[in-house]
């Protein structure tokens, strides 16, 4: 071929192209199974897609790793249920859709497509850091990767920050620019002969993988007198700021289209409850007793022995707590 | 509108079809003017006015110095142009100082008056480019004093020359003599075959060096800087090389793009970058570091100091000045003050050492051998670092600290990881292979890699293969930029 500038140019943009449609492949063929096996964010709104066409009766834990560490729904599904000897049109199926770090604004980006799964009843796991307006940023990741499925109101896009608003509206163009950052991992998968527990556990809306800690008395207080930042996140101001209006936002939308909705304040270590103080306390409780929506608290309902950690039960505490949701579940549906 | 967006490669692609398809050469420059207004208005709008100002100022007084005979009066005319473009230099540049300094004597003679918001500095906005063209534009006037340049009539083209789009972000500083020539004689501007391939592959070069490589490594910078006195000795060492490799790849990435997007059009800009990290000594690091502004500087102030002709004593006095000044370009902060006086004692040291008082007579035999070389690469290497270190910090007291922790080193205290000997290979282990890669280089190949025109052998690849350079640029810069566009470096100088 001759070196004209026609051939360059030809080239360059045969190069662009080729580039454009071999990378494209790659985010298809390789990034995008990557993703819907290892993101778990990915993962609960293609469990909604899934469950809209569902005609069983569902419950959705939904908070932050405390629901998704603290809940086992095998367990509870066996005690509602029954043992399977209920009718099965008549089952319950409860999902743990539990996310680490979770916080009402992140979980507000889901409720659209969660009301479409018509569920019987949302039980919403929350604790103070929730409402903390500083505890927690969405990682950017749980936005841009869903941003198609993300369908919000006006007042709920005014919760947003600007930054925020972009990775939602981001267009797919972008979004494939932006799946780019999973290339390495996910050739790295590919020559991963098993699953890994976190891809796992991205997929698992049952029960997960108890926390293994299992910290002494001593190490925890070693621990919660050394973390001054995490006390900080646990402190709860009288003012409103985004977490809250997104919790109120959620039992609105849910509220509205006839879906009952249960908070559940979640239990924490005796070492931790300690540290909160009354003016948080109250804040926290004034906030839940705004709401409307029965609330029940369960922060002190298990010792220092049911604890993995200052937040997240073990087996045993994930067991008798599970229980306790059973039978919460039992009592809301007679009455 | 940076240069590694889209919407510039867009623009340039634009401006370089359109201004190929004019006819005459006049109209070519005609367009490639108004393409550059519309550059700068995007990026700055209203403020363009400050640049055609210099324009024109320099620009008539370098036709009345042209004409005039009377040395006196060339003098003013010289005096006036320059008064002008430094003070409106000086204005953006220095206003915060000089805001202060307005407002303490406000203060004194008026009281509460000093609080006025007139004095509010943070309300200037900095034209673009203002330091480049400023300096451009002086190289002008003062070439057609010196008896260097004719003025050219044409205002259309020198004011292309200060305002031409792909320099006047961060330069290359273009002297007059070299750009005027090529944009007023000779006929039309065409894209060749051979300049439209070589500037393609030296942009890719560019943003590669930008996107790929400088923008990855801020994360692990500024951290760092943020805080140095969470850190020891190897994590500001490191810290210090990985800001040198961040800043050369960010600003020469930024010259190869407007290099290479020159050339496509058909001009000619000389290198703004030679290796500058196989520097032999300070004196060969400024022959290879920003080499328009260090030759700016060399040619238009050090030499009409007197440069090396006046003695022992001005001669020192005059580097130590020449690159205070160099320092006191890139900003008003006092870090640049101190790596600009810094860089003046290096080079006024390594004179000493080596000429003035020949203490290292028989060195140049022996300073030829691979291993020497090494050492003096890497003891450059060392004081330059030292440089950047003090162009990166913050204040004066991370300085303080940062230097201790550069000059004596304590690699044991605050370990990112538990337990001494394990904590300090983990730490150390990326930074000894690249560290050993590099010594390998300067050892062994130094001056074959220096030698070597990598751009022209890439560019002179077969289609097929050269094909496949360019698809390896555009998976590069796909699969590695890191997404979040940053500025450039030397934009805010």
């Amino acid at each position: 071929m001759d070196e004209t500038r026609t051939n360059i140019i030809l080239i360059l943009f045969a190069a662009i192209i080729m580039s454009i449609i071999i990378n494209g492949l790659f985010l298809h063929l390789i990034v995008k199974p990557y993703l819907d096996e290892s993101n778990r964010v990915v993962n609960i709104f293609k469990l909604y897609r899934t469950l809209e066409d569902d005609p069983q009766r569902k419950i959705f834990f939904i908070g932050s790793s405390q629901i998704e560490a603290d809940i086992d729904c095998n367990l509870i599904d066996k005690l509602i249920n029954g043992d399977g000897k209920a009718d099965a049109n008549m089952t319950v199926q409860t999902y743990n859709l539990g996310y680490p770090a979770d916080t009402p604004l992140r979980r507000l980006t889901e409720v659209a497509s969660m009301s479409e799964c018509r569920p019987g009843m949302v039980i919403i796991g929350l604790t103070y850091y929730a409402l903390n307006d500083t505890s927690f940023n969405i990682s950017s990741d749980d936005l841009a990767l869903v941003s198609r499925d993300i369908h919000l109101d006006n007042y709920s896009r005014s919760l947003f920050r600007t930054d925020e608003l972009e990775l939602i509206d981001m267009n797919p163009v972008y979004l494939d620019f932006y799946r780019r950052k999973f290339i390495a991992p996910s050739l790295l998968n590919l020559f991963r002969i098993s699953e890994t527990s976190e891809q796992e556990a991205a997929k698992d809306f049952k029960v997960q993988p108890a926390f293994s800690e299992n910290l002494t008395y001593d190490l925890l207080l070693i621990r919660i007198n050394n973390s001054r930042d995490m006390l900080d996140k646990y402190s709860i101001s009288p003012r409103d700021n985004n977490q809250k209006l997104a919790l109120n936002q959620t039992l609105r939308l849910l509220h509205s289209k006839g879906i009952s909705v249960v908070i559940i304040n979640m239990p924490l270590h005796p070492l931790l409850l300690e540290k909160i103080s009354d003016d948080t306390r109250r804040n926290y409780f004034s906030l839940l007793n705004s709401t409307n929506s029965s609330y029940y608290d369960y922060e002190r309902r298990y010792g220092p022995q049911c604890f993995s950690d200052l937040t997240h039960l073990n087996c045993l505490g994930r067991k008798e707590f599970s229980e306790d949701m059973a039978k919460l579940i039992l009592e809301c549906a007679a009455l | 509108m940076i240069f590694n967006s889209l919407q510039y490669l867009v623009f340039f692609a634009v401006v370089a079809l359109v201004t190929v398809l004019f006819k005459f050469r006049q109209n070519q420059v005609a367009f490639l003017l108004f393409s550059s207004c519309l550059f700068y208005l995007l990026s700055s709008s209203y403020l363009i006015l400050c640049l055609f100002f210099v324009s024109l100022i320099t620009y008539f007084a370098g036709q009345a110095i042209y004409r005039e005979s009377s040395i006196r009066w060339r003098r003013f005319y010289l005096a006036f142009s320059v008064i002008y473009a430094l003070g409106q230099l000086g204005l953006f540049k220095y206003s915060d100082q000089l805001s202060s300094i307005l407002s303490l004597f406000m203060g004194a003679a008026f009281g509460s008056f000093a609080n006025c918001t007139i004095l509010d500095a943070s309300c200037l906005l900095m034209p673009l480019g203002i330091s480049f063209y400023t300096f451009q534009s002086l190289s002008y006037v003062f070439d057609i004093y010196l008896g260097r340049l004719r003025p050219t009539p044409s205002l259309k083209e020198y004011i292309l020359f200060v305002a031409f789009f792909p320099q006047i972000t961060s330069g290359p500083i273009v002297r007059a003599r070299d750009f005027l020539h090529q944009i007023g004689s000779g006929g039309r501007l065409s894209v060749s075959a051979s300049n439209l391939k070589y500037g393609i592959t030296l942009i890719g070069i560019g943003l590669i060096k930008k996107m790929v490589i400088a923008d990855n490594l801020v994360r692990f910078v500024d951290p760092i800087f943020a805080d140095p006195t969470n850190y020891n000795s190897l994590r500001i060492i490191l810290a210090t090389i990985i800001f040198a490799v961040q800043l050369y790849c960010d600003f020469s990435g930024y010259s190869d793009i407007a290099i290479g997007s020159v050339r496509i059009l058909g001009l000619r800009y000389p290198a703004n970058f030679n290796n500058p990290y196989l520097a032999l000594n300070p004196s060969d690091f400024w022959r290879r570091w920003h080499i328009s502004l260090s030759s700016f500087l060399r040619d238009y102030l050090y030499i009409p100091l007197g440069g090396n002709r006046a003695g022992v004593f001005r001669t020192h006095l005059n580097l130590l000045l020449t690159m205070t000044i160099c320092g006191l370009w890139h900003g008003s902060s006092w870090n640049f003050l101190i790596w600009g006086a810094y860089h003046g004692f290096l080079l006024s040291a390594h004179r000493l050492i080596f000429r003035d008082l020949s203490l290292a007579r028989g060195m140049d035999t022996i300073s030829k051998t691979r291993y020497w070389t090494a050492l003096g690469v890497l003891a450059t290497q060392y004081l330059v670092s030292l440089g950047w270190l003090i162009f990166r910090v913050n204040d004066l007291n991370d300085l303080i600290y940062c230097l201790n922790k550069f000059i004596f080193w304590d690699f044991l205290s605050r370990l990112q990881y538990p337990g001494l000997v394990f904590g300090f290979i983990k730490e150390t282990m990326p930074f000894l292979l690249l560290f050993g890669f590099y010594v390998a280089l300067i050892a062994l190949y130094r001056n074959e890699f220096c030698s070597k025109d990598w751009v022209g052998m890439l560019s002179s690849l077969k289609l097929k293969y050269w094909m496949a350079y360019l698809m390896a640029v555009i998976f590069a810069l796909i699969w590695f930029s890191p997404g979040s566009g940053t500025n450039y470096i030397y934009s805010a100088f």
